[in-house]
């Protein structure tokens, strides 16, 4: 299989109402993943919510303590698209309650078309995700919020 | 034509570009690093987008952040402003490849224009007067054979660099051999490059600049030229136009070749040509700079021409919207650049807020500026808050209109370099219009 005869079943896909596509033809697997886009968020109204994502951060980050827990925010270390799962169907996305530990692979930001692993400063529960599945998040803007065991 | 526009850039210039782009019916967004969150050009703006830590390497020099700002909002354009990504052809050339429109010329002319050695090459190549001066140097050797054809005083000077770094004046053999490895040292430090040539040091010099702007079919005009001699360590502090010192014949004659130059090597949109002109009137070439500049509003000013609007339309496929035959000169218009320096303790960087700011206004007057009343001064960038300009029908006029400006604009709980204008716009030597590259530090601040 050629970079041609790829990239004319990458165009296919896309015009079609599919968003994944694989095949085998003997040796060669190929799998074709796209990420569902919502319209809206191509346009401007979809960072309405950034300018406000600051107060949100710094309201987040006192810490909320109680019985001797306290929570943490794990914040966007760069510009670009949040999504929870990766497109290889590396990651599982972490729900309310899932245990997460430092330095684990928490989300994706996609950025320039390249998927970056975003992990955890923190080892915790995950408490609530503060960012919207596919949406634009700029940096420093909250991702999730981790409570922390003492 | 362009709908979005991604600024990268803070400060006053990026309100300059809001305004441009909220007067031709486009959408700015912003970006701001953690710093600026409290910024003008964040609250002005369509949307913002914060795009890194206070340090510059991490926000407003830092192109994936810039470039997936760009993408999130939906940009279809980037303008650079000046500093930062403006002269930086790398990032010119990611933005074409992410089918961004970048608002100046094309990466390769930037590339061309940075390179001092060869710029100079190719104004040569264009029939262009350039300073008298080497290739680059090998050795303190060939630099002495080089000085001896050409005649002292001589300037070493970096290859890729700007802003008065790895510049030496040399005046006989014995300072070109104390200073020559201390030049290449400079340049290697500043710009990761010790390229270094020598050009002839031109004596008792005015620094005299071109405003070109060109479209993408091969039309050009010039807006006449802006004398900036006034200028502290490399640093221009104040800006006019027209310059006292052109006869209308020279005007005509070096705002031609101007033209010439930026037809010759096909460059598009806003940019610069600064020569250097000694006490005869002999102009050379120094150096172009390939976006818009500081000091514009000068020019916007005398010859009533929106640049940054200009810049948005021709970057945006249009003809240029005026012909050289249409552009006409009326009056004079001076700059002052307001820093947040201290003129009575060697120009020391202030930072602190500004409890109450107080505009100046009245008739032909002109301020840019990003602060406001409680506005903090962040201590990371550039210490330019504000640009004054005044208009009047003669020299004289803009003059008496500058220091009545200057006289009302307060910037409380801070000092700035005001009193400096106020000496330097009472001084005889000034108002006659004699004036050269060293006239500050012969005024002995």
């Amino acid at each position: 299989m050629n970079v041609n005869t790829i990239k004319s079943f990458i165009k296919f896909i896309k015009q079609s109402r599919y968003n994944e596509f694989s095949m085998k033809d003997g040796d060669v697997s190929l799998k074709i993943k796209f990420r569902p886009r919502d319209e809206e968020s191509e346009t401007i109204q979809g960072i309405d919510n950034l300018a406000a994502a600051k107060d949100q951060r710094a309201a987040e980050s006192a810490r909320d303590k109680k019985d001797g827990e306290f929570c943490k925010i794990i914040t966007a270390p760069i510009v670009g698209r949040f999504y929870s799962t990766m497109t290889s169907d590396k990651l599982a996305p972490i729900k309310k309650g899932d245990a997460v530990k430092k330095s684990q692979t928490v989300c994706m930001i996609e950025a320039m078309n390249i998927e970056h692993e975003i992990s955890s400063p923190y080892s915790g529960v995950m408490e609530e995700m503060l960012a919207d599945e596919g949406a634009p998040v700029m940096f420093g803007q909250p991702l999730f919020k981790i409570r922390i065991n003492n | 034509m362009i709908k979005r526009i991604l600024i990268a850039n803070r400060g006053e210039i990026a309100l300059r570009i809001i305004r441009a782009c909220r007067e031709l019916g486009v959408e700015a967004v912003a970006v701001y690093s953690e710093a600026d969150a409290e910024s003008l050009h964040v609250k002005l703006a369509d949307k913002a987008v914060c795009i890194g830590p206070p340090n510059p390497k991490e926000s407003y020099l830092y192109v994936p952040n810039i470039i997936s700002a760009a993408e999130i909002t939906g940009c279809d354009a980037v303008h650079p402003g000046y500093g930062f990504l403006s002269e930086n052809a790398d990032f010119a050339d990611i933005c074409k490849k992410h089918q961004l429109t970048f608002i100046g010329p094309e990466p390769k002319i930037i590339t061309l224009m940075g390179d001092k050695s060869e710029a100079r090459a190719a104004m040569t190549a264009a029939g262009v007067p350039i300073v008298p001066g080497t290739a680059p140097l090998e050795s303190v050797g060939q630099a002495l054979l080089e000085a001896n054809k050409i005649g002292y005083p001589l300037i070493i000077k970096a290859s890729g660099g700007g802003g008065g770094k790895g510049m030496r004046i040399v005046r006989n053999d014995s300072d070109l051999r104390s200073s020559f490895e201390i030049a290449k040292n400079e340049a290697r430090m500043a710009f990761n490059n010790d390229e270094v040539y020598m050009e002839k040091y031109i004596e008792h010099a005015r620094h005299i600049e071109f405003q070109i702007i060109a479209d993408n079919y091969g039309n050009a005009v010039h807006l006449g030229e802006r004398d900036c001699s006034i200028q502290r360590r490399h640093q221009k502090l104040v800006e006019e136009s027209p310059s006292v010192f052109l006869t209308d014949e020279l005007r005509r004659k070096m705002g031609d070749i101007a033209v010439k130059v930026v037809k010759s090597v096909k460059y598009t949109n806003a940019g610069t040509i600064e020569f250097i002109m000694d006490e005869h009137k002999n102009f050379y070439f120094m150096e172009m700079n390939s976006r818009i500049q500081v000091e514009h509003p000068v020019t916007e000013m005398v010859t009533s021409i929106d640049l940054l609007k200009e810049q948005i339309m021709v970057a945006g496929g249009a003809k240029l919207s005026i012909k050289q035959s249409d552009i006409r000169f009326y009056g004079y218009a001076i700059e002052c650049r307001i820093c947040a320096e201290d003129p009575a303790n060697h120009f020391m960087p202030q930072v602190g807020t500004i409890s109450n700011y107080i505009p100046c206004g009245g008739p032909f007057v002109r301020v840019d500026t990003h602060v406001y009343s409680g506005y903090s001064i962040p201590p990371h960038y550039d210490s330019m808050i504000a640009k004054i300009i005044a208009w009047g029908e003669t020299r004289k006029e803009a003059i008496a209109r500058m220091r009545r400006a200057l006289a009302e604009v307060r910037f409380e709980g801070l000092t700035v370099n005001i009193a400096f204008f106020e000496k330097l716009l009472k001084n005889e030597k000034f108002l006659k219009g004699d004036i050269t590259t060293n006239f500050i530090a012969g005024m002995g601040v």
